[in-house]
């Protein structure tokens, strides 16, 4: 049953729905943007790419912990690639298996805070690199993996928007081998 | 791009006026909104999802701008929108009390009252649970007419 408050909000929307006048075509300018975000997406995927390599290759060369990934002198710091959109994830949210998308990777939470990383979700059974995980709000830390014993991700920003069941992850510091700034948009394949 | 656009425009930009109180702010938040979805190749997935992921962003980027201007402060303060130029609800006393209400609960009363969605859609979109809105929603009334009330008995 609606009150005489609810009709009256009703009715002062009615009333001032007429205060905005919109055009029906798309604003000037608005294409391009459409265009130039296409391509930074497109640029940051290209930079995953690389960083993921990176990632392996010191994975593959240094699997007794001997020669460290570089230190954050040493790597180069680049802008944010995209923004995160999105809430801050739940825990049961982040749980299951993504892909990374336009990349050749993918990642596993698990509900006992286990971490897996591969190059596709059929090789989640042979992670390039596993480690723990703890969500705190929108931010999630690593452990483990990478560097053993040593957290090598704590500046990770998620979002997470249930319409499209997707995960932007927005890296802030650089770690294991992926440059602070680094996008990804990961999206569900199984729970 | 046009299609979406003629469509699902009118009633953002709309809805995003009832969120800020101000129109060109509203503007530029509902061309945002369509930049970030539609510069996104993986939204465009699930089309069908589109009006309701631009809802979801447009509450987003409503409550960006009120955090950053610290517009939702000067509203409490001062009960009137901080804009270039006067918007013409100034005259409207419902409007001047919706004005004056913290973002979420304002959030909350646009969505199921001019978004005419329900509360399972207007969580969706606030990113918070049911009882939330629903709670949102009678705090909201309830202020607007404590705000009516106190309006009245000024003028």
């Amino acid at each position: 049953m609606t009150t005489q408050i609810e009709r009256d909000l009703q009715a002062m929307f009615e009333r001032r729905e007429d205060d905005v006048v919109t055009a029906f075509v798309v604003p000037d300018g608005m294409q391009r943007r459409i265009r130039m975000l296409r391509l930074t997406y497109a640029t940051a995927g290209l930079v995953v790419v690389g960083a993921l390599a990176f990632g392996a290759i010191t994975l593959t060369n240094d699997s007794s912990g001997a020669g460290k990934n570089l230190g954050p002198a040493d790597q180069p710091t680049i802008e944010p690639q995209g923004e995160v959109q999105g809430n801050a994830p739940k825990l049961d949210e982040l749980v299951g298996t993504w892909t990374v998308t336009g990349e050749e990777a993918a990642v596993r939470f698990s509900s006992d805070g286990s971490v897996a990383f591969a190059t596709s979700v059929g090789r989640l059974g042979v992670p390039d690199t596993t480690g723990r995980f703890e969500l705190e709000g929108e931010v999630v830390t690593f452990s483990g993996g990478c560097l053993t014993e040593q957290e090598w991700q704590t500046g990770i920003i998620l979002g997470y928007n249930p319409f499209d069941d997707a995960l932007d992850v927005l890296f802030t510091e650089e770690g294991c081998g992926v440059p602070a700034g680094t996008f990804w948009e990961l999206k569900r394949v199984s729970e | 791009m046009a299609e979406a656009y003629a469509t699902y425009a009118p009633g953002a930009t709309r809805a995003a006026y009832f969120l800020v109180g101000d129109r060109e702010v509203a503007h530029d938040i509902v061309q945002d909104a369509f930049v970030r979805i539609l510069g996104r190749f993986g939204s465009r997935r699930q089309p069908e999802k589109f009006q309701a992921y631009l809802h979801q962003t447009i509450v987003n980027l409503s409550r960006n701008h009120l955090r950053r201007r610290g517009l939702e402060r000067m509203f409490v303060q001062r009960g009137v929108p901080a804009s270039s130029e006067p918007d013409p609800g100034t005259d409207d006393e419902m409007w001047q009390a919706l004005q004056t209400l913290p973002h979420r609960q304002r959030t909350a009363l646009v969505l199921r009252y001019y978004l005419d969605m329900s509360e399972r859609e207007a969580a969706d979109a606030m990113g918070c649970s049911d009882s939330a809105v629903n709670s949102l929603v009678t705090r909201g009334l309830a202020s607007l007419r404590g705000q009516l009330a106190s309006i009245r008995e000024v003028t």
